[in-house]
């Protein structure tokens, strides 16, 4: 029962982690492509990178604060 | 296990497609902030939200575009760049769920678990995209407030140095100037209105029509004011009285011939004055100033 309930809020903690991130990306990519007027190609890979860096220290951040997805042993359970 | 993610990512996206209001189509015209916008312009075109006239202004859905109202700039972004942050919307939501799901488990299935999820979702948020800021040919529009961009162009030099020496004052001040007066709409949502310009309204502005006669005849609709809608074609016909002929017609000032009927296209305030002649070459002469016999 506890690995289940961290498995959701695991699942929880990745919905709401895309959704904030994909939001700055988004609002991030639409900046540099129409305020900043740069080149959509090099907007796209400023924007990627800086995000998927995001994401990455996202999931650090939320493996250190103790969120886990226990996909194996949940299964063996 | 799997039923529960499944269940959960299942009920989210259900959450989030009822939650999303149905696109009303518009189908008529109208200006907004000195800018012609579209209409519907036959059963093929369900246009999602109103935006500048692609037709009045020879603009390509492969074109940026953009144009200076009264107090917004107009953008268009063209079809393909649209498209493609559309489609980057989807693609950077599986990369980040991939990434966030490999590192919350450690393990390849989790980070496969969290590319699926993360797909899901980017495919959502690229509908809400579709939605909510692409036209029916796929392109995003825009408005920005005229006051802001002026503000920021006048003070760009003092506002680089701020960015650089403080940049949390900059943010400040840059914001505090977009609060007073920015405006910020995209697509089919107004985020901010300082300026107080409102969303385009579906009424169309009207225009009126002074009619007036000289001593002989008459008008059909008879001499006086009327109001039309904007692009309303008006169609005037002349009848003269016995022993009297028609001469011409004088459109806001300038003679547009002598034959009994004229149309007139009402894109603004016009006044028509129809001149009539008597069999002993009488008749009152045109007076620009309106004064007539038989004006209103």
């Amino acid at each position: 029962m506890r690995k289940i309930l961290s498995n959701i809020v695991a699942l929880a903690v990745l919905i709401a982690g895309i959704l904030f991130l994909v939001s700055i990306f988004t609002v991030m990519l639409f900046s540099l492509a129409v305020f900043a007027n740069m080149n959509l190609w090099l907007a796209l890979a400023i924007s990627g990178s800086i995000a998927s860096a995001l994401a990455y220290a996202y999931g650090c951040l939320a493996k250190k604060l103790g969120v886990k997805m226990e996909w194996e042993k949940c299964k063996k359970t | 296990m799997q039923k529960n993610i499944v269940g959960s990512i299942l009920i989210t996206l259900a959450i989030l497609m009822v939650l999303m209001p149905a696109v009303n189509a518009t189908v008529q015209r109208y200006w907004w902030d000195n800018v012609y916008f579209i209409e519907g312009r036959d059963d093929q075109h369900d246009i999602k939200f109103p935006h500048p006239d692609r037709d009045y202004y020879d603009i390509s859905v492969f074109s940026d575009w953009e144009t200076e109202g009264d107090y917004l700039h107009h953008f268009q972004i063209n079809q393909a760049k649209s498209r493609v942050i559309k489609g980057a919307i989807v693609a950077i939501g599986a990369f980040m769920g991939a990434i966030v799901g490999a590192k919350l488990s450690g393990t390849v299935v989790g980070a496969i678990v969290g590319f699926a999820v993360g797909t899901a979702l980017g495919l959502v948020l690229s509908y809400v995209a579709d939605v909510y800021l692409m036209d029916e040919a796929d392109c995003i529009w825009w408005w920005l407030s005229e006051y802001f961009i002026d503000w920021v162009i006048a003070n760009q030099v003092d506002l680089f140095v701020l960015c650089i020496t403080n940049p949390t004052q900059a943010q400040t001040v840059i914001m505090n100037a977009f609060f007073s007066v920015g405006y910020l709409r995209a697509g089919c949502v107004t985020f901010y209105d300082a300026v107080g310009v409102g969303n385009p309204s579906p009424r169309p502005p009207q225009h009126t029509l002074s009619i007036s006669v000289s001593y002989g005849g008459t008008t059909d609709p008879v001499a006086g004011t009327y109001t039309y809608d904007f692009g309303e074609v008006v169609t005037v016909t002349a009848t003269a009285d016995t022993h009297y002929f028609f001469s011409y017609w004088i459109l806001d000032g300038v003679n547009c011939g002598s034959e009994l009927t004229i149309t007139v296209t009402m894109d603004s305030d016009h006044t028509l004055y129809a001149q009539f002649t008597g069999g002993g070459g009488g008749g009152y002469p045109y007076h620009p100033k309106g004064d007539h016999p038989q004006g209103d």
